[in-house]
């Protein structure tokens, strides 16, 4: 073992799991599926809008990796490897799906498909209430389709770096592009979930959502 | 809209994204601390950036429970397994018995755990351990049609050790362990190396892919060999006739395979006398190195008066030809005259020539010539003179340098590759045009392994120059063919 892969191992624990997994060790994938299995699963489900989905996609990752174990290289970090074969299945989960709906911002009315469900959730509550007097579980719902007014991209950078809490750099390997290419990446995503949460929460104000094609 | 960032705020929003994440060098942070020190509209970004960011905790992080961890291992190794299988079976249908050590290494390795819990449930290995002698004796028991055939095959006196055929001690390797327990098995399978591991399983999925009914009569076969107070010497002479098999080529099994048994015991005895004789034809290496030099230095001292003999479009056709391809054919001409014969020295040659090369033989091949009248021996030379040919000896005697070879190869295709039929009709074409047809019989029969309209008498199985180039690079694309002089 060379010097700096033991540093990894030391810093890293589960480089040292997924080590054992590529010498065949059944305990240690065992371990591996458990330590990720609730974070893979909840990048997911806000990556693809489905738990039913994102666990099927998760089981994927896994199978994923056991076949991909005897390849596997020690990294910095072995989150970031199974995050980037997370990353594509949820891609081509995502393009299998025919022309991906995403919701974008309107900023006054509800668009000729009508209200969404976030318009009329907000619509049944009463009208101006601020944004601390929401039942918890609206609250959730609100930011849920906040993020879903990101692109595929955005999203997922925001997800690993909100629930991963990823580096940059990080995110860039996961995602194969540049650390310079996340920063704008980040910086736009969460712009547009200040602009469309902000008045909210400032001032109760109503975001108004329309379904549109985003293709990025 | 009033929150739309304006195009010199968009560096700004970037800064502080990246400020809050932590990502900015020491001196970019200073900045962005004094500029929102200074600018209240910074400051209400960057408050909205963080509460926005604080609000997305409130995203439901769905728990996952252990019946999701146990339904993945299971997935992953029934997918592995499945992986396995599909890697290892090379037949179309395949079993879906449950191998422990079929799902790699992981499966292997745990001693503990769902993945292994899940794999060995039900027991997986046990048809595999209950078949192992019979997987491990595949091969054989496949080529025996019952254990009466092999009493048979004795009671004729065939395959038995006098006759020079392999020891036991090389047979018993991979004769089954009587006193073998399934536990015992068990163990001796789990303690294989991965290697053996593979090699057993491609046998099981051979044994899988065989018709049920073919499977029970070799289980069958297996038991009642194992009862047979006989067992070892029956499965000595089993070994052997194996190996004789093998020496057979194919269109020969095949026609074996298509007799009932009772015909099939004859046509074995018949074809193992029929290759004692043919072995008495055949010479050491060493013989029939002699015997072609002989024949090259006949040929050299007669070639000029045997090419008079020769209608002149042919002898012209030879001419054309370079020195060692003319050679090779004038000795094949001079045999096939020699055959037309019917007996009595070849063409062109004397008694004396066949003194000369008695006295060049090993004293073995010069007593069986010595122990026939002279009128035999020239068609034993004749006989050994065709074997010798066949034979890959001697390709360079009496030629040129090695730059030759790809004379040599053709030489040995048209030699033993070809019908007389087909020599002749090479014989008839012009020098160049022969030399295109030959280079094209060549490459298009050397890529399958057994091409159509092979001689039935041409070599035995196995004997080809399989794995080698076809044919040199040098001739596949050369306009002119081989070098001529």
């Amino acid at each position: 073992m060379s010097e700096s892969s033991a540093r990894r191992y030391a810093l890293d624990p589960d480089v040292r799991l997924m080590l054992e997994v590529r010498d065949d060790s059944a305990v240690a994938f065992e371990e591996l599926v458990a330590r990720y299995q609730g974070r893979l699963v909840t990048v997911l489900k806000h990556q693809v809008g489905s738990r039913e989905l994102a666990e099927d996609l998760a089981q994927d990752v896994f199978l994923r990796m056991y076949r991909a174990r005897k390849s596997y290289e020690p990294g910095a970090k072995f989150a970031a490897w199974l995050f980037t074969i997370a990353n594509h299945v949820a891609a081509n989960a995502l393009r299998s799906q025919s022309r991906r709906r995403e919701v974008t911002l309107r900023s006054s009315d509800s668009g000729p498909l009508g209200p969404r469900p976030l318009d009329r959730m907000l619509q049944a509550s009463s009208g101006q209430m601020p944004a601390r007097q929401l039942a918890k579980v609206e609250m959730r719902d609100i930011v849920r389709m906040a993020m879903e007014t990101l692109n595929e991209r955005q999203r997922m950078a925001v997800l690993l770096s909100k629930f991963e809490g990823m580096s940059y750099a990080e995110i860039a390997v996961v995602m194969e592009i540049s650390s310079q290419a996340v920063k704008s990446l980040l910086s736009r995503a969460r712009e547009n979930l200040r602009e469309v949460l902000q008045p909210y929460f400032e001032h109760g104000d109503r975001p108004m959502l329309d379904v549109q094609d985003n293709h990025e | 809209m009033s929150d739309m960032p304006s195009p010199s705020a968009a560096p700004l929003e970037e800064q502080l994204v990246a400020y809050l994440d932590g990502e900015l060098d020491a001196e970019s942070g200073r900045r962005i601390e004094e500029q929102l020190a200074a600018d209240p509209r910074a400051r209400r970004m960057l408050q909205g950036l963080e509460r926005t960011w604080e609000l997305l905790d409130d995203l439901d992080a769905p728990p996952v429970g252990e019946k999701f961890t146990q339904s993945t291992l299971e997935m992953v190794a029934v997918a592995v397994r499945s992986d396995v299988q599909q890697s290892l079976a090379a037949a179309p249908r395949r079993r879906r018995r449950r191998r422990l050590f079929a799902a790699g290494g992981v499966l292997a390795a745990a001693a503990s755990g769902f993945l292994a819990v899940a794999i060995f449930a039900s027991d997986p290995n046990k048809e595999l351990i209950q078949d192992l002698p019979v997987l491990e004796n595949l091969d054989e028991y496949r080529q025996v049609e019952s254990l009466e055939f092999l009493q048979k095959l004795r009671a004729e006196g065939l395959f038995s050790k006098e006759n020079g055929e392999p020891s036991p001690s090389v047979v018993s390797a991979g004769a089954p362990r009587t006193d073998e327990t399934p536990a015992r098995r068990r163990q001796r399978v789990e303690s294989m190396s991965p290697s053996d591991k593979e090699q057993l399983l491609r046998l099981d999925a051979r044994f899988a892919a065989i018709d049920p009914a073919e499977q029970r009569r070799l289980r069958q076969l297996h038991e009642q060999l194992q009862r047979d107070p006989d067992a070892e010497r029956l499965r000595q002479l089993m070994h052997r006739y194996c190996e004789w098999l093998k020496t057979l080529p194919a269109y020969s099994r095949a026609e074996l395979a298509d007799l009932n048994p009772a015909d099939s015991v004859k046509w074995i005895k018949n074809r193992v006398q029929e290759d004692a004789r043919e072995n008495g034809k055949r010479l050491e290496k060493k013989d029939a190195e002699t015997l072609l030099r002989w024949m090259n230095q006949c040929m050299a001292r007669q070639e000029a008066g045997f090419l008079q003999t020769m209608p002149e479009q042919e002898r012209k056709k030879l001419m054309e030809m370079s020195p060692p391809m003319r050679h090779r054919l004038l000795i094949w001409q001079v045999l096939q005259r020699w055959q037309a014969a019917g007996g009595g020295p070849p063409p062109m040659m004397t008694n004396e020539d066949l003194v000369r090369l008695r006295a060049d033989l090993s004293s073995e091949a010069r007593q069986r010539l010595a122990a026939m009248p002279v009128a035999e021996q020239w068609p034993q030379v004749a006989a050994w003179m065709r074997h010798a040919l066949r034979q890959r000896v001697g390709g360079k005697q009496g030629h040129g340098p090695a730059s030759k070879a790809d004379d040599e190869r053709l030489l040995k295709f048209f030699e033993h590759e070809l019908t007389d039929a087909e020599r002749d009709r090479l014989l008839n074409m012009p020098g160049e045009e022969m030399q295109r047809e030959l280079q094209r019989l060549y490459l298009t029969r050397t890529k399958p392994p057994e091409g159509t309209g092979h001689r039935p008498e041409g070599p035995r199985h196995g004997n080809r120059p399989g794995g080698e180039r076809p044919f040199p690079k040098k001739i596949e694309k050369g306009p002119k063919g081989p070098e001529r002089r």
